[in-house]
């Protein structure tokens, strides 16, 4: 073999990298086909990761966490103090209920709490993480690898559901074992299977959920200013006008199924086993809502991806 | 690899239109040209040939692999450069790249590892840890060549490579893709509107027109084909100069004239062995003729592969009037 040009970088093992033109073979696959998604959902969060502005919202969304963090320790802290002193229940009941309680009603209200940041980082982060493999045509490149719409698809709905989740589900399961632990024994774990079973049942539609819609928005707007715009109409507007619309014509609640936060509401409910009074209507029917809501952000996610020509 | 590309009775219709249809096809590996002007049935076949496009009939295998149902196999031994600039925004050339090759189901180890090792042969290491839209258009055409060399791809489909590259960078990106075949072994379907490109690199074409293929073979066949023409300029009667050479078995044809004057140059093609003495007693016939017709240019006809695409091209029939157009966003390249 000549060698025109030394190549600067190390060799890999065993191949022979002696000039410029001579490469070693490209490593055989290693990664199962099924897993081709991964590759999509690690660079879709390091890309939104990276940006300044998503510090800022989980440093926000770490002060909600931290502060009911806190009170739990303060909470355990007051429960040993007061252990066996005269008129220490009463206060400790009273600090309980107003602060946190390790009830269902206490982590459904921290993930709504979080909520609100999560669709602000969302609506800031929907164009990087889907909007610009659009304007970019950065689909004709997935696509022209061995990788198929669904995959992308996964892994796009993994990396913006890792996302939420971040804010919302992880934090929330953190708290739950913080109670536990401050707890005199572990019996809270084995007694409150149900409370686990919401908050990961409700963490998950959350995630899921909003990540199936904004991957329906952006798929569709693409630009940030367009997906605030919308993101803005679906969950703030449109649930003062329904709020307005239920108050009007009284006795329907139908108004409230286009209520995407009222959905997400009534289902973590009936995840914690919380009684509610939010819809009068059939049980099945914000079932039904909240599916055509996400049906129709599938639809348009694959409508748009559909039409994306790799050779044209 | 035996057979680079194989299509039999392969046929794509949208609704009622032709977008491509070809009966038996065979490409050996090498460096093949892949000609047609715009809606000629490119894109519709090298979406067949990726198995992102069903066929409406027949089947085609690229690498051995039946494109329709092995579309993943195909992939994974294909590398694909677009036309059009298609990154993924915020990314670093060497990221990108990496992330090409673990799309290719490399880990990200070894996908970094090959990726600087392809950009270093693409001459881009001072690139690779820039944004890659940021990059001017030459590196951004490189990038688009190492993403598709990430996997070791037994074949390189390259759609307008040298789009948007002055001389020199058309220049370059040309040697490349020669050396990509000539020293790295690599098969190269070339997708190009530039004749001039398609001549200087490849081993063979295919030329497609209104979704059809009028010729593929190997640049050398097609032009030794006509090996007996000679390009000829006449004066006085073309009638009688038809008339006399026909007579002796010398095929004619008129080159494109000025609107409404007569074609005063052609290409005679000479029958078996015959030489150019044929040519001289068929025009000493015809300048004693009334009306007479007389030699006034001889010259051999050396074909290059503009001279092939256009007489492929121009004597292949029109399109049939009720042909409606594609359906929008479908592709009809």
């Amino acid at each position: 073999m000549e060698i025109d040009e030394v190549d600067l970088l190390p060799p890999r093992m065993g191949a022979t990298v002696v000039d410029r033109w001579s490469i070693s073979s490209a490593p055989e696959e290693s990664r199962s086909p099924a897993l081709a998604w991964w590759p999509v959902a690690r660079v879709g969060l390091g890309l939104v990761i990276k940006r300044r502005i998503f510090k800022v919202f989980v440093g926000l969304g770490l002060i909600n966490f931290l502060f009911f963090s806190a009170m739990i320790y303060f909470l355990a802290g007051l429960a040993a103090q007061l252990k066996g002193q005269r008129f220490g229940e009463g206060p400790l009941e009273f600090a309980r209920n107003f602060i946190f309680t390790g009830t269902g009603e206490s982590f459904r209200d921290f993930i709504t709490s979080q909520n609100t940041v999560v669709m602000l980082l969302l609506a800031i982060s929907g164009a990087v993480l889907v909007g610009n493999d659009f304007r970019f045509r950065s689909l004709t490149f997935y696509f022209s690898k061995p990788l198929e719409r669904w995959q992308y698809f996964l892994g796009k709905l993994v990396a913006t559901s890792l996302l939420v989740s971040l804010l919302t589900l992880f934090p929330c399961l953190a708290l739950f074992i913080e109670y536990g632990l401050f707890g005199d024994t572990f019996d809270y774990f084995i007694e409150s299977q149900r409370i686990l079973f919401g908050i990961l049942a409700y963490g998950l539609l959350v995630s899921v959920g909003m990540s199936i819609l904004l991957l329906g928005v952006a798929a569709l707007l693409q630009r940030t200013i367009s997906i605030v715009m919308v993101w803005g109409l679906v969950f703030i507007f449109l649930p003062i006008v329904t709020e307005v619309l239920h108050g009007t014509v009284r006795g329907s609640d139908y108004w409230k199924l286009l209520d995407f936060w009222s959905l997400l509401q009534w289902c973590s409910n009936a995840f914690f086993g919380i009684e509610s009074s939010l819809f009068s209507t059939a049980p099945w029917l914000p079932v039904v809502a909240l599916a055509i809501w996400l049906g129709a952000a599938l639809w348009a996610f694959w409508h748009k991806t559909r039409a994306v020509e790799v050779v044209s | 690899m035996s057979e680079l590309i194989r299509l039999e009775k392969l046929k794509r219709l949208y609704g009622a239109h032709l977008a491509f249809e070809a009966d038996e096809v065979v490409l050996q590996p090498g460096v093949v040209g892949l000609l047609g002007p715009n809606g000629a049935g490119k894109s519709t076949l090298l979406n067949m040939l990726m198995g992102l496009l069903a066929p409406s009939a027949g089947r085609a295998w690229m690498l051995g692999f039946d494109a329709a149902r092995e579309s993943r196999k195909v992939r994974s031994r294909v590398g694909y450069m677009p036309e059009n600039d298609s990154f993924v925004a915020g990314l670093s050339v060497l990221q990108f790249v990496s992330l090409a090759g673990e799309l290719c189901g490399q880990k990200a180890v070894d996908a970094r590892r090959r990726a600087h090792e392809v950009l270093s042969l693409l001459g881009l290491e001072e690139a690779r840890y820039r944004l890659i839209e940021e990059q001017p258009t030459g590196i951004r055409q490189r990038a688009k060549l190492a993403q598709a060399l990430i996997n070791d791809p037994d074949l390189v489909i390259l759609d307008e490579p040298t789009n948007g590259l002055d001389p020199a960078g058309r220049s370059a990106m040309l040697e490349l893709i020669s050396r990509l075949h000539r020293e790295q072994g690599k098969s190269i379907l070339l997708s190009s509107h530039l004749l001039g490109d398609v001549e200087r690199v490849c081993d063979s074409v295919v030329i497609l027109d209104r979704g059809r293929v009028l010729a593929h073979g190997e640049v050398s066949e097609l032009t030794s084909s006509r090996v007996n023409s000679y390009r000829i300029q006449v004066t006085g009667s073309v009638e009688t100069c038809e008339a006399v050479l026909n007579d002796r078995g010398v095929e004619l044809e008129a080159l494109p004239a000025r609107p409404g004057a007569p074609p005063r140059d052609f290409i005679a093609t000479l029958p078996g062995e015959a030489d150019t003495s044929l040519l001289f007693e068929a025009f000493a016939a015809a300048g004693e003729a009334e009306p007479a017709c007389l030699l006034s240019g001889l010259q051999p006809h050396e074909e290059n592969l503009e001279t092939i695409f256009e007489r492929v091209v121009g004597s292949a029939s029109p399109p049939p009037a009720s042909s409606p157009p594609p359906p929008p966003g479908e592709s009809h390249g």
